[in-house]
């Protein structure tokens, strides 16, 4: 129990400080509105590393966190949407075991995006908003390539660490 | 075996990007055919859904939009609409290059604000003025 109190406080302290990272430096790639979600990484990393409730409690505890330290009220609606939409379609498509680490990172960011899109529509009632969906759907495989690509190569070294340690 | 295939890039992750490009590439291009290539002759400027004005392409004008959250100065020079002005947080829509053509919008999504460019009515209704002149 201690040990996966302390492996979630983890994961939830990098995800914050990925968030606070991409809050002073944007990677907006020249595009605004897009972003890398580096914090993502820490969500898909954790997805194949711990199991899924302790996945959705650190998702959540980052979006609640990061929204009170760098966001306001407004940026949390959307946060918590593209987070746990994500977050679920994730889930989706790890389970049916077709996928890699990239392919599900893929379809986090972009139903992350397409998430985006809804809240907005919502927040400022109108449909109009929808002319960015497909912009922001190919900047999702761009950047859920990078982040699966990333997470990929670190969790064997995980794994192979966590083994080592504990068994 | 399993194991070690799920941290290398698979056929079906290819597969799925260009599927999804693929579909993008499709809806953008459905969306400009529904706009069609038309000129504008409209700006329909809404905020939070609810419209608060509707404003002629072909005059230059400043329009200076006050919302609960903050102001935006919206300027109509030579048939392009351009967001002037604004104190919202990200200043997406300042930076944002001006718009003419039907279908094209400028969002401020701090402050609610949309704004569009319709066909609109305002060319018919002057060539219905000629025709009863005539």
């Amino acid at each position: 129990m201690a040990r996966r109190v302390a492996t979630v406080g983890a994961f939830v302290a990098l995800a914050l400080i990925f968030s606070y990272v991409e809050a002073i430096i944007p990677f907006n790639f020249g595009i605004p509105g897009i972003k890398l979600g580096l914090a993502n990484l820490v969500i898909v990393t954790g997805l194949y590393f711990l199991n899924y409730k302790d996945v959705c409690i650190i998702s959540l505890l980052r979006i609640f966190i990061s929204g009170l330290l760098f966001g306001n009220g407004l940026s949390l609606i959307y946060s918590i949407s593209g987070g746990l939409l994500s977050l679920i379609v994730m889930i989706i498509f790890k389970k049916t075991n077709i996928f890699s680490v990239v392919g599900v990172s893929i379809v986090g960011a972009v139903f992350h995006n397409i998430s985006q899109i809804i809240a907005a529509a919502f927040v400022i009632q109108t449909s109009v908003v929808v002319i960015y969906l497909p912009i922001l759907m190919i900047a999702g495989v761009g950047t859920g390539f990078l982040i699966g690509f990333i997470s990929s190569n670190l969790l064997p070294i995980l794994i192979k660490q966590n083994t080592r340690q504990f068994h | 075996m399993k194991e070690k295939n799920i941290f290398r890039i698979r056929f079906t992750d290819i597969f799925l990007a260009v599927a999804i490009i693929i579909l993008s590439i499709l809806i953008f291009f459905y969306f400009i055919k529904r706009n069609g290539y038309a000129i504008g002759n409209e700006v329909i400027i809404s905020v939070a859904g609810k419209e608060y004005g509707k404003y002629s392409l072909k005059e230059d004008t400043v329009i200076n939009v006050e919302t609960d959250d903050g102001y935006n100065h919206i300027e109509i020079k030579n048939g392009i609409v351009h967001m002037q002005e604004a104190d919202c947080t990200d200043l997406y829509c300042v930076n944002q290059k001006g718009i003419s053509k039907k279908g094209e919008t400028i969002v401020c999504l701090p402050h609610k604000i949309v704004i569009e460019i319709s066909e609109g009515n305002v060319d018919t209704e002057e060539t219905e003025i000629d025709a009863v002149a005539k």
